[in-house]
């Protein structure tokens, strides 16, 4: 449930489908991954999964697959 | 630091802000429609106080605030013998604007006056800075004046400051009394470039607010489980957490983090905007009518968090205080 409110939220916030993006997807080629979108998705993450994700750590993501790859690290959850 | 000081009392709160409502969506020509609906959507911003008057002084504020204090409680200039002016926008660099304010509120020659360069920390800074005064015995009735006309220094081009940021200042009395208060201030210079207003010819504030932010999201639940626990109180029992008011979106997650109920975080930042040290008793003086009607004003947290970085939290009892609904400048 957690999860599908997760992806859910991304989804809202980069107004595209995560899931459906290519995993070597770059990030800095989504419209909306800017600061805004950065910060509100360490807010999310620690709101569904209780995850605490640095900004810095979040930087280092070049790709979708990073990003998620991250995520489930912290979380322990499988996205 | 850490200390609890005795035998003191905040009487009244009073606060005010520019009459002109500054509508964000306007920024549509300027950022695109979507754009800002987006950033609306996220902080919960949708307009903020900003002064059209280029003239607006954070003094001018603080003194309407301060004015009003005096005249609501019918307190006399004359016994006024402390002012701190907390603010990061004094009116000129010399001399203190806090001696300005001596002056422009009629206070005596043996007053008391100090500046202190503090933004959205300052008010519990200020506040500890009050009550020292008065237990040290130098003072008997304190005004902290807190506050910010920051329009000036706002980039027209800079998403991350123009959606969040308004004109703000209030008016704060302290004297002696029966309660104590508890106090916790924190600070770390590393964060300072994630905030900052540089001299020169570009004077324009800076923030880095996925920084702030995250430095927010870690200390503040930190510091209000430490305030809690020095004052031995439980958060239930706790009837207000009045945090600084940076965004609506923050608090909200914030008061999940913490496990609070809504009804003990009040909001006061949609209309408004982040008024930096103002912000804490901004969202007192809104929300005082319901606060009092619902007891929640005899176990009251505050914290506040910011430029620095610094950050503080007092626990207090604000049950015998006067707190008066916000003025518009000019009336």
């Amino acid at each position: 449930m957690t999860k599908y409110y997760f992806l859910e939220q991304m989804n809202t916030l980069l107004e595209v489908d995560i899931k459906s993006l290519d995993k070597d997807f770059f990030l800095e080629n989504l419209v909306l991954w800017d600061s805004l979108t950065r910060v509100s998705s360490i807010a999310l993450i620690d709101e569904c999964f209780g995850a605490s994700i640095s900004g810095f750590e979040i930087e280092l993501c070049k790709t979708v697959g990073d990003f998620i790859k991250l995520i489930e690290k912290k979380s322990g959850v499988i996205l | 630091m850490k200390c609890k000081i005795n035998n003191i009392n905040i009487t009244a709160i009073s606060c005010a802000y520019p009459r002109e409502k500054f509508d964000l969506i306007t920024l549509a020509e300027t950022f695109g429609e979507s754009e800002v609906k987006r950033i609306i959507n996220s902080t919960g911003i949708s307009s903020v106080r900003r002064s059209k008057n280029s003239n607006l002084r954070a003094s001018d504020l603080c003194w309407m605030a301060a004015e009003k204090l005096l005249s609501e409680t019918n307190i006399p200039a004359e016994t006024i013998d402390g002012i701190i002016f907390v603010s990061q926008t004094p009116d000129q660099k010399m001399p203190a604007t806090s001696i300005q304010l001596q002056k422009r509120l009629g206070l005596s020659k043996e007053t008391v006056t100090l500046d202190a360069n503090y933004g959205c920390s300052g008010y519990v800074y200020g506040l500890y800075l009050a009550s020292t005064l008065i237990a040290g015995g130098g003072c008997k009735r304190v005004i902290l004046c807190a506050g910010d006309v920051i329009t000036p220094h706002l980039n027209p081009l800079d998403k991350s400051v123009r959606f969040v940021f308004g004109d703000g200042a209030s008016a704060t009395l302290i004297e002696k009394g029966d309660s104590t208060m508890s106090f916790i201030t924190k600070t770390n210079g590393e964060g300072a470039d994630f905030l900052k207003l540089e001299n020169g010819a570009n004077e324009y504030l800076y923030m880095d607010g996925a920084k702030v932010m995250e430095f927010a999201l870690a200390e503040v639940p930190l510091i209000v489980e430490d305030i809690l626990g020095y004052h031995a109180w439980s958060k239930e029992e706790v009837g207000t957490f009045a945090l600084h008011q940076p965004n609506v979106f923050m608090l909200n997650y914030l008061r999940k983090k913490m496990k609070l109920e809504t009804a003990a975080v009040p909001i006061a930042v949609d209309g408004i905007g982040n008024t930096s040290s103002a912000s804490i008793p901004m969202v007192l003086s809104h929300h005082h009518a319901a606060l009092k009607a619902e007891n929640r004003l005899k176990k009251v947290v505050l914290c506040g968090f910011g430029v620095g970085l610094s950050w503080g939290a007092c626990a207090l009892d604000l049950s015998n205080t006067t707190i008066l609904s916000p003025y518009e400048y000019p009336i």
